[in-house]
């Protein structure tokens, strides 16, 4: 999968581009939030527009990274959950423990 | 510029430059055999102009000047003395022989006074045709006439010596002439003569016979030596690289010319490249060996792992329920396909006191080992957890509890545990992050999906489960199953999704449970292709009927 990271309005946005399905998908992702952590980028949205399928495994790691940012004082969402991704986030509750927006934009104001 | 196709190989150079040799061998011949035989043709006129010059200055002159006319004709007539003349005569200005007509003998006898010539008298006869041009240029220019004339196969020699009207003669001749005619004096060629020129000729076609020898001989004696050797030499190197033949050398002359120390060159370099592939070979040979004892090393690594991972399975299969229990009103049916050797998912059927059911299906976070190891965990709390007294969604709880802290950060599993009452139908659930079951009414084809009530399960320190209840009716079909069917991808990365098998389902309605299972995962793989399972999938199918009592 590919990463890449943008702030706007303060908020750290990161957009995923593939699945979260490999070990190495995990760990490309972890590694992605621990370095915006490191930064004391804590308002943190990752961007879902662009991916494919999390397997239970991917599904792990993101109610990890959600943990760290709460630990460290910050905020994680999400956004753009394809209609599969939402009905994941939907039966596994996942939604009560992290925000989830139709839209970046909405996300990004959210914060504010 | 292209050379022409013979100009390419030796033999066609030599024998070019052999050719080119003796053409200018042979050119050089003919010259030499023209310009001598020349010079003696020379040679000869000019040793014959000089016996007649010296002829006329000694002998001719005297008698003349002397009036001894009838001795000069007897003299000129008789004259053998000069070798190869053939005749001599004097000629008048208009190419009558003189002395030969009477009117000059008696014209020369009355100016004498007496008459002194005596002989008898001839016809006049044209000695030389006076429109002749040496003839005419003769007398013109007063100087020697010297050629040469062929007739009757006969090379024969002129020479036109004018005569001057000298004073001493005026008194005879007058002086209207200066004149007076000419000494003509013939010669042929003699046999010594004629034999030089031959033996030249001959020497010349000799010469070009040993030319033309020599020529060859020198193309044949290269051809042999030289060009056919090398032509040897090439055709053996083809043989021995084109055939991989470097354990072959080439053959060797006793005498050892220019062209053996070239075959042993060659030699030299063959055996290297032959110590090279050798070395080659052996390298091969050591690193094909050390890939066959790497392979069989990691092959029997291989296979322990995988005879310990048969184990594994073998003590999985174990944990799940090996026959369901049975009763008038349930039926139970099942089906498991782990993607690895272990398995995630798991489920199990137990009875419970007061006419209880337990159904359990889970699915822990990831495949593999891993995923077993979690799955033996959710087992054997369930089994100890279970027992008590309690509702689902306390069970739940507890187990998330437990395995939050045995497990890895990001673990988890997504369980449906349900707790039935036999008689009623009544049914209280836990859905924690599994997906939802489905239930179909086999009698009235409506299709009911139970409400998730609860999230993942050991990943959040604090959690709240709830409990929800359900009424099972007569002729309805639990299903519940693992997300390793909803999530089953094609070519085209499309999940095979809750709607298709709802749809498997309601079409399927009629058939018995087993065969569901069975058109279920056959439509599962006929979506999937030859895409192989990414997750584990597993089924748990419970009838409800009526047992022919009013509940």
């Amino acid at each position: 999968m590919k990463i890449s990271s943008r702030t706007e309005n303060g908020v750290t946005i990161l957009e995923l581009l593939g699945n979260i399905k490999t070990l190495g998908d995990m760990e490309e992702f972890s590694s992605a939030i621990q370095a915006e952590l490191d930064q004391k980028h804590l308002k943190v949205l990752l961007n879902f527009q662009e991916v494919g399928f999390v397997n239970s495994s991917g599904l792990g790691r993101l109610v990890l990274a959600s943990k760290k940012v709460i630990e460290a004082g910050g905020v994680m969402k999400v956004s753009g959950l394809a209609q599969d991704l939402d009905e994941l986030f939907t039966f596994t509750r996942l939604k009560e423990k992290i925000a989830v927006f139709k839209t970046e934009a909405d996300a990004v104001r959210s914060f504010q | 510029m292209k050379s022409p196709f013979f100009l390419k190989t030796l033999k066609g150079k030599a024998a070019l430059f052999i050719l080119a040799l003796s053409l200018i061998g042979v050119l050089t011949l003919a010259a030499v055999v023209t310009k001598t035989t020349r010079n003696m043709q020379a040679e000869f006129q000019n040793e014959k102009v000089r016996l007649i010059d010296d002829f006329v200055l000694r002998t001719l002159t005297p008698i003349m000047l002397a009036g001894h006319g009838d001795m000069m004709s007897e003299v000129m007539s008789n004259y053998k003395g000069i070798q190869g003349l053939e005749k001599i005569e004097i000629v008048r200005v208009d190419g009558v022989e003189a002395f030969t007509d009477g009117q000059t003998m008696d014209k020369v006898n009355r100016a004498l006074g007496e008459k002194r010539f005596s002989r008898a008298l001839k016809s006049a006869r044209q000695a030389v045709r006076p429109d002749d041009p040496h003839f005419a240029n003769a007398l013109a220019t007063g100087g020697n006439e010297v050629f040469t004339r062929e007739a009757n196969n006969e090379k024969t020699v002129e020479i036109m010596f004018p005569i001057i009207n000298q004073e001493a003669c005026h008194v005879c001749h007058g002086t209207d002439h200066r004149i007076r005619g000419v000494l003509l004096s013939t010669f042929t060629m003699t046999k010594e003569d004629r034999g030089l020129i031959n033996d030249m000729m001959l020497l010349s076609f000799v010469g070009f016979i040993v030319i033309l020898g020599t020529s060859f001989g020198a193309l044949f004696f290269f051809n042999t030596m030289v060009a056919n050797r090398i032509t040897g030499i090439i055709r053996q190197v083809n043989e021995i690289v084109g055939g991989n033949r470097f354990d072959l050398r080439l053959p060797l002359l006793e005498t050892g010319d220019e062209l053996n120390d070239l075959s042993t060159a060659f030699n030299h370099f063959i055996a290297s490249v032959e110590l090279y592939r050798n070395a080659e070979e052996r390298e091969k040979e050591s690193l094909e060996s050390t890939v066959r004892e790497r392979t069989k090393e990691l092959q029997e690594k291989n296979d322990f792992i995988e005879a310990d991972l048969m184990v594994a399975r073998r003590i999985q299969q174990k944990l799940l329920p090996e026959k369901f229990p049975e009763n008038s009103k349930m039926s139970f049916h099942s089906a498991y396909l782990p993607c690895l050797h272990l398995g995630g998912d798991y489920y199990d059927v137990f009875e419970m006191p007061n006419g209880h059911m337990g159904l359990f299906i889970a699915d822990a976070s990831g495949h593999g080992s891993s995923a077993a190891l979690i799955v033996a965990i959710v087992k054997s709390l369930l089994s100890t957890i279970g027992q008590e007294i309690g509702s689902p969604s306390y069970v739940v709880q507890r187990i998330s509890k437990i395995l939050s802290r045995l497990t890895p950060d990001d673990s988890f599993c997504t369980l449906f545990y349900a707790v039935v009452n036999i008689n009623t139908g009544w049914m209280a659930y836990s859905l924690a992050g599994h997906p939802p079951p489905v239930v179909v009414n086999r009698h009235t084809g409506a299709v009911r999906i139970l409400e998730p009530n609860g999230g993942l399960v050991g990943i959040f320190d604090i959690d709240r489960f709830e409990d929800s209840v359900f009424k099972f009716e007569f002729g309805d079909r639990l299903f519940a199953y693992t997300d390793g069917i909803t999530e089953a991808a094609n070519k085209k990365r499309e999940l095979f999704g809750s709607q298709r098998l709802i749809h498997v389902l309601e079409e399927n309605r009629d058939f018995e449970a087993a065969q569901v299972i069975e058109a279920v995962l056959i439509a599962m793989k006929d979506h999937a292709g030859d895409e192989p399972l990414a997750d584990d999938v597993a089924l748990l199918v419970m009838d409800y009927q009526s047992d022919g009592r009013i509940a």
